[in-house]
């Protein structure tokens, strides 16, 4: 009698979770599968689950309509640096507030914590202007130089991380004659690889799907990211099966980096975020 | 000896402050700066290309004059209520279904976190598709139950509920996994001696879990709220900067950038983006204040 009110709420378990789980996956599945149909296809009624026969038009076609080879490198080069920049700085910063005892130190860890919550959005405006004033607009620079000042949630991260490693090994290499470069850049960034790749992947993804700030500042076509290519077909606002074609397959292709970044550090991204919680 | 512990004191102050000048220099450049210069500017007329007038505090006065500005407050707020709602509850409810021992679980824990590392753009584009009028999904599969679906992101009395469903999905993924984190710390010796009591899987949830993981609940409340206010790319991408249908997708922050960037009045978005900031941080205060005083009256 027990063994059966056990089995199921199993199975009435497993039915929610496979019953919302096509809700939240099937999207994706739609997107890929719209763009490997053949035109006529796009359109039919009743819309066909798998596409028969396979066509990949649609990506050789919007790659070339517009120059996404281009956006591309633009979008690599600007995650790139982005992301090497984001991560050291923070590492440095966290470095500063963990193991140095400085005047200030306290009030300024809480002023790090208070900018976390901090929406970006109230000050577009005025980097704009202040962007602007320094000759940005249109540049690479508006969306990577700002990123070299480390973050509030990656030092907080880093921060966590190093109160976890022992300061015994710093006083040893002190005793040897290291100075805190020394000590920070050849024994601390070794041990501290873990957090820092949690790090990586999160400015990773952050950047490679970053729309507003392209928007804000990127004007002409030279300098465009994928993230504007791709809102560039949408806006054309056509209804047709050519138009959805594109759509679909520019964003198959854009979505395929953070997914494959997602499904190969699992592990580290979400115990990143697990660990963004326990501060409570 | 003071001379020395002196001297290494003041060397310590130094090379705090360098290896923290990063920040330091980041956080006085492009936030507290921009933040007081935003400030100051709301008190005036600035377009950006003219020379600017101090008009003192009309911009707020016109602010609350502005329908559609009142329609922008409304929209978020009505979506931030909504949808913070929504995503606490389905995120603690798929926790506490994924917290058993099982492969399975960490397929479901994928899946359910997809849509959240894929770009606004994309998740905005697939669902203007699926929620298309003629040839989306959702309206056939209404048709095979003899339902004719509306044009969901066409008209404003759907398209709000179809972005609802849209963010939802984007939204549930992290507080999720915090959630389930949280619950595999509930020490487990307390569910052994509540089931030593009788209490039943609801009295387990209600006075064990729930208590047991409330920081962690407060927690994710904030930080949907703020992603919930912050909300640009997917409503940009499917509304455009008006918001349309009949601007029922008019976010605050669409409307901070179309003042701004489109209309170039910076005076009057300034004054958008400092009232924008005074109500997340309020409802932010709300809701550490109302958690910290159910804990001083509770137990």
């Amino acid at each position: 009698m027990k063994q059966k009110v056990v089995s199921f709420s199993r199975l009435f378990r497993y039915l929610v979770l496979i019953a919302l789980s096509i809700l939240f996956i099937f999207p994706f599945y739609w997107m890929l599968s719209t763009s490997l149909k053949v035109g006529t296809d796009i359109f039919a009624f009743p819309p066909k689950l798998i596409p028969n026969p396979i066509t990949f038009q649609w990506y050789g076609e919007a790659w070339t309509m517009q120059d996404f080879t281009l956006y591309l490198i633009n979008t690599l080069k600007i995650v790139g640096c982005n992301v090497i920049l984001a991560v050291l700085s923070s590492a440095l910063v966290a470095y500063g507030f963990a193991r140095i005892r400085f005047r200030g130190r306290n009030i300024l860890f809480v002023i790090v914590l208070a900018t976390m919550i901090l929406p970006n959005e109230v000050l577009i405006l005025p980097q704009y202007m202040e962007f602007n004033l320094l000759g940005w607009i249109n540049s690479h620079a508006a969306l990577i130089v700002p990123n070299m000042f480390g973050f509030p949630f990656f030092i907080f991260l880093i921060h966590q991380y190093l109160k976890g490693i022992s300061s015994e090994l710093d006083e040893a290499a002190t005793i040897d004659g290291c100075n805190r470069l020394q000590i920070f850049f050849k024994i601390l960034l070794p041990l501290l690889t873990p957090v820092l790749a949690t790090c990586v992947i999160f400015q990773f993804m952050n950047t490679w799907n970053d729309y507003m700030g392209p928007l804000i500042y990127l004007q002409t076509r030279d300098k465009w990211t994928m993230a504007l290519g791709i809102a560039s077909i949408n806006s054309e606002r056509l209804y047709s099966s050519v138009n959805w074609g594109h759509r679909m397959a520019m964003s198959t292709l854009y979505s395929i980096p953070p997914l494959l970044v997602f499904f190969f550090a699992q592990d580290k991204l979400i115990g990143g975020i697990s660990m963004s919680g326990m501060k409570g | 000896m003071t001379k020395g512990m002196k001297k290494s004191r003041w060397k310590d102050n130094l090379s705090g402050y360098l290896f923290i000048s990063p920040w330091l220099i980041g956080f006085l450049v492009f936030t507290l700066i921009p933040g007081a210069f935003c400030l100051f500017i709301s008190f005036t007329d600035w377009d950006m290309f003219t020379d600017y007038q101090i008009v003192g505090i009309q911009n707020y006065i016109d602010l609350f004059h502005d329908d559609l500005f009142l329609k922008s407050l409304w929209v978020t707020a009505r979506f931030v209520v909504t949808s913070v709602g929504i995503t606490i509850i389905l995120s603690l409810a798929l926790a506490l279904l994924l917290n058993i021992n099982s492969k399975a679980m960490y397929f479901f824990r994928t899946a359910f976190y997809i849509p959240s590392v894929v770009s606004g753009i994309a998740v905005a584009l697939v669902w203007s598709w699926i929620f298309s009028p003629d040839f989306g999904v959702i309206n056939y599969v209404l048709s095979l139950f003899g339902i004719s679906g509306p044009d969901w992101l066409g008209n404003p009395a759907y398209a709000p509920w179809a972005f609802l469903i849209i963010m939802c999905t984007t939204f549930v993924g992290a507080p999720m996994v915090i959630f389930l984190a949280a619950l595999q710390n509930v020490p487990p010796h307390l569910y052994e001696s509540a089931s030593l009591d009788g209490a039943g899987a609801f009295a387990k949830l209600f006075y064990i879990t729930l208590p047991e993981i409330k920081p962690i609940i407060v927690f994710n409340l904030i930080t949907t709220v703020i992603g919930a206010f912050r909300t640009f790319t997917q409503a940009q991408t499917l509304a455009g900067t008006d918001g349309n249908p009949g601007h029922s997708l008019l976010f605050m922050v669409m409307y901070l950038y179309k003042k701004g960037f489109n209309d170039m009045k910076m005076g009057y978005a300034s004054a958008i983006a400092w009232v924008f900031f005074i109500i997340v941080l309020v409802c932010t205060l709300v809701i550490m204040k109302f958690s910290n005083n159910n804990e001083d009256k509770g137990v």
